[in-house]
């Protein structure tokens, strides 16, 4: 994020007014016990029947309407101050707990981008000397099958260790960008998602039209949508259930409470689905690398972790809304780039 | 067919892309690490040099560095299994000081051969 906004230089601000607000309640019923013990009522009117022509028994009146008055203004001024307060103060345990997410994430990068460049290295060997084999076999040969089998094999480790590499570079990618065009590319996206959806699911869209890019390929933008269906759609478990996707400008509030630069325009790209939810446990670790709760070979893990490497990449970032049986939001998050910015995909 | 200079640390590597290119009818010159790359290049005159980048004794962006400022005409093909140094790709590193190419590990040795066979003139 480029602009933290820090909710306690609001909570000082709010302190003073509430301290005159819990004066004026204090004072109203130091008054109000006061007038009662000294019977003051009596007292006035005693004091008024003999001084009728100061009328101060209106006088009076008016003094007591204004007490209540304050304390009545009192009383609303506190409960706005303590709205804010809550608000500020759980704006502040959301932003800690990102950034403990984010430290999290970093440091799994770090490490998997380690872990991914040695297996890199160990795999061109394997690929490498089984084509070369492959192509010195004769090509009905049992041998050739096998070679064939291994170089298969090898080929699916390095497009794991590519999905991981794109987690691990997860930090704002300061290169030039390759760009496309939101609107079009969610339509494109969303038809090939759309393509392998069981009847059981409908499908909500509400893309609007936008002709502007975001520092994303069309390819990766496919991933991302992908990604995010494959587990709307399991999420659902072959139930009858609803898949909204919608593409939409952000608007003050939001790039408000997600602390998003405001010298830039941003899009939201959200899935939804009324599939089981999620837990605050799965919710946490839902973007560690091969982190799933599919059974295993129904999923690695890698699909939301490889679109934060992509979302974050382009400077955007990943919310989530999901309660446990209601189903589940994602919210991506991305910059739309300057005219400046852009590059054409290749 | 070119003289191809095969630069990696990785024997493993180094004899699996040195196989791979002389199937493809090329000869190949190995070297083990960047140290001795000038000393080759000198005497043997190869057509292209094919160099890792991360490794120990003397990285690949030395070597790039090295042979273009002394034989700026010969293609150099940086090859890596990817990383990151701060917020740049090694690989785009080894673009900016002189390489003529990049791939990154594992690629189709096909890739190779034809960057080395776009690069070379016969």
């Amino acid at each position: 994020m480029d602009k933290k906004k820090i909710a306690l230089l609001s909570v000082f601000d709010m302190r003073h007014v509430q301290v005159i607000a819990i004066l004026f309640v204090a004072l109203s019923i130091l008054l109000a016990i006061l007038f009662i013990e000294l019977d003051v009522s009596e007292r006035f009117f005693e004091f008024s029947r003999h001084h009728e022509n100061w009328e101060l028994d209106e006088i009076f009146l008016a003094l007591l309407s204004v007490i209540i008055a304050f304390s009545l203004t009192s009383v609303l001024v506190l409960n706005l101050v303590m709205t804010r307060l809550i608000a500020a103060l759980e704006q502040q345990v959301e932003a800690e707990k990102k950034l403990i997410q984010n430290r999290k994430i970093q440091s799994m990068g770090s490490m998997l981008g380690g872990v991914a460049h040695s297996m890199n290295n160990h795999l061109q060997p394997i690929l490498t000397l089984s084509r070369v084999v492959k192509n010195d076999l004769p090509e009905n040969s049992s041998l050739h099958e096998d070679i064939k089998r291994i170089s298969n094999a090898a080929e699916s480790a390095s497009q794991i260790l590519k999905r991981i590499l794109t987690f691990a570079s997860s930090k704002n990618d300061t290169r030039e960008k390759k760009g496309c065009n939101i609107a079009s590319s969610t339509q494109e996206g969303t038809a090939l998602a759309v393509a392998t959806l069981p009847s059981s699911i409908t499908l909500e869209k509400h893309i609007h039209a936008h002709d502007s890019a975001v520092g994303i390929s069309d390819v990766d933008l496919e991933i991302i949508i992908l990604n995010l269906f494959s587990n709307a759609v399991d999420s659902l478990q072959g139930q009858v259930g609803k898949i909204s996707v919608s593409l939409k400008d952000c608007d003050e509030h939001e790039i408000e409470k997600y602390a998003l630069d405001d010298s830039k325009a941003w899009v939201c790209l959200s899935v939804s689905d009324t599939g089981i939810g999620m837990n605050e446990e799965q919710k946490v670790r839902m973007f560690d690398p091969f982190y799933t709760t599919k059974a295993v070979e129904k999923g690695t893990g890698l699909g939301l972790s490889e679109n934060y490497g992509i979302v974050t990449q382009a400077g955007g970032t990943i919310e989530v809304e999901t309660r446990q049986n209601q189903g589940t939001s994602i919210y991506v998050y991305l910059p739309l780039l300057e005219k400046s910015d852009q590059k054409g995909n290749d | 067919m070119s003289k191809v200079l095969l630069v990696d640390d990785d024997e493993m590597v180094l004899y699996a892309l040195s196989r791979a290119l002389k199937q493809a009818g090329h000869e190949v010159l190995e070297a083990i690490n960047g140290l001795k790359v000038l000393d080759i290049v000198s005497k043997e005159h190869p057509d292209v040099l094919v160099t890792d980048l991360i490794m120990p004794e003397q990285e690949g962006i030395t070597t790039i560095a090295q042979v273009n400022a002394l034989y700026p005409d010969l293609p150099i093909i940086a090859i890596s299994g990817g990383g990151r140094a701060v917020d740049t790709d090694f690989l785009d590193i080894a673009m900016y000081i002189g390489a003529t190419a990049s791939l990154q590990k594992p690629f189709h040795e096909n890739e190779l051969i034809a960057l080395i066979e776009k690069h070379t003139t016969h």
